[in-house]
């Protein structure tokens, strides 16, 4: 048990390591989170779906 | 001779020149020199002969005492140039003879040169009765620490001085019998008593005494060799009595295997009450562990799959590379956390459940059964 542990402990260990080095790499090479995120939004049109859900609660609300 | 004077290359080179011109002078004085070389035996066997009685050590001691002038000449016998007739070789089956002759030799060559004579070799079958040098010794100069002391044989004290202790257990009465004494004093005493007897008599007793001494031998021998063996007796009658000890210690603590003096009663009661309690208690809790295990691998795999869904996002929809590497760290540490806490989920249904199961198990031991001793 404790031998797995510190398996699991080490890949997670290096998996955070390697995810701050690449955010890092993403930062200095000119990446930018708000353009993700726009992109993001439109590709699986959130905008839309995000309208129908608070209309829907506003619904719900006023019943 | 040439054999002879490669076996004995273990001596120092003073004396084993020393002793090949003594034999070679004794076969040129034989008459029947073959019978001589057939008395003598092999040339191994020689050798091994001379091997058994060169007092190496002390002969090394003796040459850096020497050279030093340190050493006091007390330990030395001064021998007084007698003349005497010319000894006939005694020609005996023993090899231990030879020794003697040896020393005879050398001995008498000493006293014609007038030089101290010190012993090459050990003077192992050399023993004479105590009456026999009594008689012969006025005519020897011993020095005044040596006249009183018995007589026996290096050749019986040697072997013996190793098993000491346990002969002076075993027999107190050779130990009396002991002595400090040098044994060329013994050697000496007798060519002084042939000097005051006729030649022919000195050498038929001299080698009536080699006779005796040959036959004297082989008890002494017997006797070192038993002393051995009574050592290994002593040792295994020591042993014998630690053993029992052992035993005796050994007994009682198998003996001291502890009895069952407590024996478990039960509260049937107080069980039953327990139960009504620890059963409904015991299955929230267990719902609880599993919820909360449930909760921790859901989250870890949603966590895996937005990931991956991230990712896919990435590498399908983004074209800046920047952007790329923002997403793929994003989801490296989300990978981490999500490993983490599948980790705790794992964690929780093996200890969890488990360490709730037990832990009512041994409250309700704890509570309702109790220890009583037998006796009371």
């Amino acid at each position: 048990m404790d031998k797995a542990w510190k398996i699991v402990s080490t890949i997670a260990v290096i998996a955070l390591i390697l995810g701050a080095l690449c955010i890092l790499a993403g930062f200095v090479t000119g990446g930018d989170t708000q353009r993700v995120r726009d992109i993001f939004v439109a590709s699986y049109d959130l905008e839309n779906k995000i309208e129908a859900l608070r209309s829907a609660l506003g619904i719900m609300t006023l019943k | 001779m040439a054999e002879l004077s490669k076996l004995l290359a273990f001596m120092f080179k003073e004396d084993k020149e020393d002793i090949l011109a003594q034999y070679n002078k004794m076969l040129d004085e034989a008459d029947d020199e073959q019978a001589l070389l057939e008395s003598f035996g092999s040339p191994t066997k020689l050798a091994v002969t001379i091997s058994r009685t060169y007092k190496r050590s002390e002969r090394k001691l003796a040459v850096e005492a020497d050279s030093k002038e340190e050493k006091p000449a007390a330990e030395h016998i001064i021998v007084t140039p007698v003349k005497k007739e010319k000894e006939k070789p005694p020609v005996t089956d023993t090899g231990l003879s030879y020794a003697d002759i040896i020393e005879e030799i050398r001995r008498e060559k000493a006293a014609e040169e007038g030089v101290e004579y010190k012993p090459m070799f050990y003077d192992e079958p050399e023993e004479t009765p105590a009456e026999q040098e009594a008689e012969e010794t006025p005519v020897v100069e011993e020095t005044p620490a040596e006249k009183t002391q018995p007589e026996e044989t290096e050749t019986e004290q040697e072997p013996i001085e190793e098993p000491a202790a346990i002969e002076e257990e075993a027999a107190p009465e050779e130990t009396e019998t002991e002595s400090n004494e040098p044994a060329p004093e013994l050697e000496e005493t007798e060519p002084a008593e042939e000097s005051l007897q006729e030649p022919e008599e000195a050498s038929e007793e001299e080698a009536t005494v080699v006779e005796e001494i040959s036959e004297e031998a082989q008890p002494e021998e017997t006797q070192a060799e038993e002393v051995p063996a009574e050592a290994g007796q002593t040792e295994e009658a020591a042993e014998e009595p630690a053993a029992e000890a052992e035993l005796v210690f050994e007994e009682p603590e198998i003996a001291e295997v502890p009895e069952e003096t407590v024996r478990y009663k039960t509260n049937v009661a107080l069980l039953i009450l327990y139960l009504i309690f620890a059963i409904p208690i015991g299955l929230v809790l267990l719902v609880l562990s599993i919820a909360v295990t449930l909760a921790l691998l859901g989250l870890g795999v949603l966590v895996i799959a937005i990931g991956v869904k991230v990712i896919s996002f990435a590498f399908s929809t983004l074209v800046i590379f920047a952007d790329v590497m923002l997403c793929a760290g994003a989801v490296l540490i989300a990978f981490a956390i999500a490993l983490i806490l599948l980790w705790l989920g794992i964690l929780m249904l093996v200890r969890g459940i488990k360490g709730v199961v037990g832990g009512v198990v041994s409250l309700g031991r704890k509570f309702c059964v109790k220890e009583v001793p037998v006796n009371g």
